[in-house]
């Protein structure tokens, strides 16, 4: 076959194009649907500032931040988890599965017991619970990179320290959930299943910069992370660094995984699920597969969040365990279906 | 621009393999490590490709140390295929063979003109072009294997390292691959160097024996030189005959263990 064979064949079609319009339609039903339903012609009125006042108001300050923050949160746990499969080399690789999400919970209860006075109300805005979160993240990857620092090499030990360090963390969260008083632990609650109601401009924007650097940081990844499927020696030998490429691939993730759930709380699943869908639909390149990645997972969330709202309206059940729900069966349906 | 070793001392956490060795390799000639398990040449092989902290002496690329070279740049000079190389999941053989071209490819660019001739040309060179559209999990051992170097071939780097390259081939796919390492060598002019556990494979395709023992070399040179029934005796305890090949060359028959269990 010749190198224009060779093209031809990488562009053979892949179930990847049907992403964006989905992505749309999940965008456009997002800011339509909830507590008061708008058709689509009042959601397009809004858009363009054209409608009555109060559907602007519900389209541009309560809905879209929301549903942007849903595939924000849903794209950054996605693209994480395909970094950390792909430069593990391990399918079970997950942001839940090297403890940085159990260790923002626990920056969550933290932050939550240590600011809370005798009335049980916070001493500190609440803006600041994102940050707690965030820094629960990032000293528990911390942690778990300096026991695995010399192990870089055997990435399986990675995911056991991870794994490890998330069940203590885990514990603790039970811990203090059960000692401490009942607002908290409520409180606490909302975080840990992941929601994304509370959602703010000034939040989407956070989360849509560092999902922006992320995504310009995993560009130079893309190669050396394709020739990274051989093991390491071979990769080595084919001129790759592999401790760098390894390196750089998790900090990343890490980044992804802490601005995430600090914002959106502890969405489930999706950063396993979202980079096993995308190898399924998307062509085998690395740099597609990231990007369908990115694409499947805000799929997920937005998708879910849509689910949280309407399913047990007029009560909103959190977003993470929709996501559970949704993802679950989707990952058992690729196992399923990958075993032909 | 040579590839050698000097005097190299190294090994695995604080445990010496290398114990001073000397290596070089010459353009267009195969170059075999054999000797016992356990004697160091698969860590020399990786010494060679700077893939070994060494304690005392050093692994060198003409007047430059191999640790002070770029790591794509050092993927141009030399191409290194291990022991148990593991392939990605869900690839053709085109594309395993095309993972070799990274240290060749421009950034952020698809594969250029060049890179596509030197991955068809591998292909053709190894035999492997019948079987470029193959998923790699379909491969037969010898197929594999064939693909394997396929791919450091694309490598284009004038030094070739190959850990036990015939490790799981039968004797027919065995000679087919190692005739084909001599051709690299030969028509290409690649430094070439290969782990060899079979002494008569040794023999019979390599211009140069490298026979190891404890982490040093005991002998260098031809094959009929280097496999004496004293040495063979002294390096793996074993009694050996040492017969004419139909062919030419040595024959090494085992007769008899001095080991004890």
């Amino acid at each position: 076959m010749t190198g224009a064979a060779l093209l031809l064949r990488r562009r053979l079609p892949s179930a990847a194009w049907v992403l964006p319009p989905i992505l749309a339609a999940l965008f456009l039903m997002g800011l339509g649907l909830g507590a008061s339903f708008l058709p689509p012609d009042r959601v397009f009125a809004a858009l363009t500032g054209t409608g009555v006042r109060s559907d602007g108001i519900i389209v541009w300050n309560l809905r879209m931040p929301r549903v942007l923050m849903a595939m924000l949160a849903g794209g950054a746990l996605g693209l994480a988890g395909f970094l950390l499969q792909r430069a593990t080399r391990n399918p079970l690789a997950a942001p839940a599965t090297l403890g940085i999400v159990d260790g923002a919970a626990l920056g969550v209860l933290t932050f939550l017991w240590a600011f809370s006075d005798e009335a049980n109300a916070l001493t500190v805005p609440i803006l600041w619970q994102p940050a707690a979160a965030a820094a629960g993240a990032l000293i528990f990857a911390a942690a778990v990179a300096w026991l695995a620092r010399r192990d870089l090499g055997g990435p399986l030990r990675l995911i056991l320290y991870g794994i490890a360090l998330g069940a203590l963390a885990d514990a603790l969260v039970t811990l203090m959930m059960v000692a401490g008083p009942v607002y908290r632990a409520g409180q606490a609650l909302i975080w840990l299943a992941g929601s994304v109601h509370t959602a703010s401009w000034f939040e989407v924007t956070l989360l849509s910069s560092v999902v922006a650097v992320a995504l310009v940081g995993a560009v130079p990844l893309m190669r050396p992370l394709d020739n990274l499927r051989c093991d390491d020696a071979t990769a080595a030998a084919q001129g790759v660094n592999v401790m760098l490429t390894r390196g750089a691939a998790i900090g990343l993730a890490v980044l992804l995984t802490a601005a995430a759930v600090s914002v959106a709380g502890g969405i489930g699943f999706v950063g396993l699920v979202a980079p096993h869908l995308a190898r399924r639909i998307a062509p085998s390149g690395t740099g597609a597969q990231a990007l369908t990645t990115l694409g499947c997972g805000a799929g997920i969330v937005a998708a879910a969040d849509i689910l949280a709202r309407l399913a047990f309206a007029p009560l909103e059940i959190p977003t993470g365990a929709v996501t559970a729900m949704i993802g679950v069966p989707v990952l058992l349906l690729l196992l399923l279906r990958g075993r032909g | 621009m040579t590839l050698r070793l000097d005097a190299a001392q190294g090994g695995y956490g604080g445990r010496p393999v290398l114990e001073g060795i000397d290596l070089a390799l010459g353009a267009g000639e195969v170059v075999a490590l054999c000797g016992p398990n356990g004697c160091g040449k698969s860590t020399a092989l990786r010494a060679l490709r700077g893939a070994l902290p060494l304690t005392a002496g050093a692994a060198m690329l003409g007047d430059r140390k191999v640790t002070e070279i770029g790591a794509k740049a050092l993927a141009r000079e030399v191409a290194m295929l291990g022991q148990t190389p593991v392939p990605p999941e869900e690839i053709v053989v085109r594309d395993l063979v095309a993972l070799g071209r990274y240290a060749h490819r421009r950034a952020f660019a698809p594969l250029a003109a060049a890179d596509h001739e030197a991955i068809d040309r591998a292909l053709h060179r190894t035999g492997a072009w019948s079987i470029a559209d193959r998923p790699v999990a379909d491969l037969s051992g010898g197929q594999l294997q064939r693909s394997w170097i396929a791919m450091t071939v694309a490598q284009d780097a004038p030094h070739l390292l190959l850990d036990e390259p015939t490790n799981h081939l039968d004797m027919g796919h065995a000679l087919v691959v190692m005739d084909l390492i001599r051709r690299l060598a030969r028509e290409d002019g690649r430094a070439v160097a290969v782990v060899l556990h079979d002494l008569n494979l040794a023999a019979r395709h390599a211009d140069r024996i490298v026979l190891m023992a404890n982490g040093q070399v005991q002998a260098d040179g031809a094959p009929r030189e280097v496999l004496s029934e004293q040495r063979l005796a002294l390096v793996y305890d074993t009694v050996c005959a040492v017969l004419d090949h139909p062919k030419g060359g040595p024959l090494i028959v085992p007769l008899g263990s001095q080991r004890t269990l």
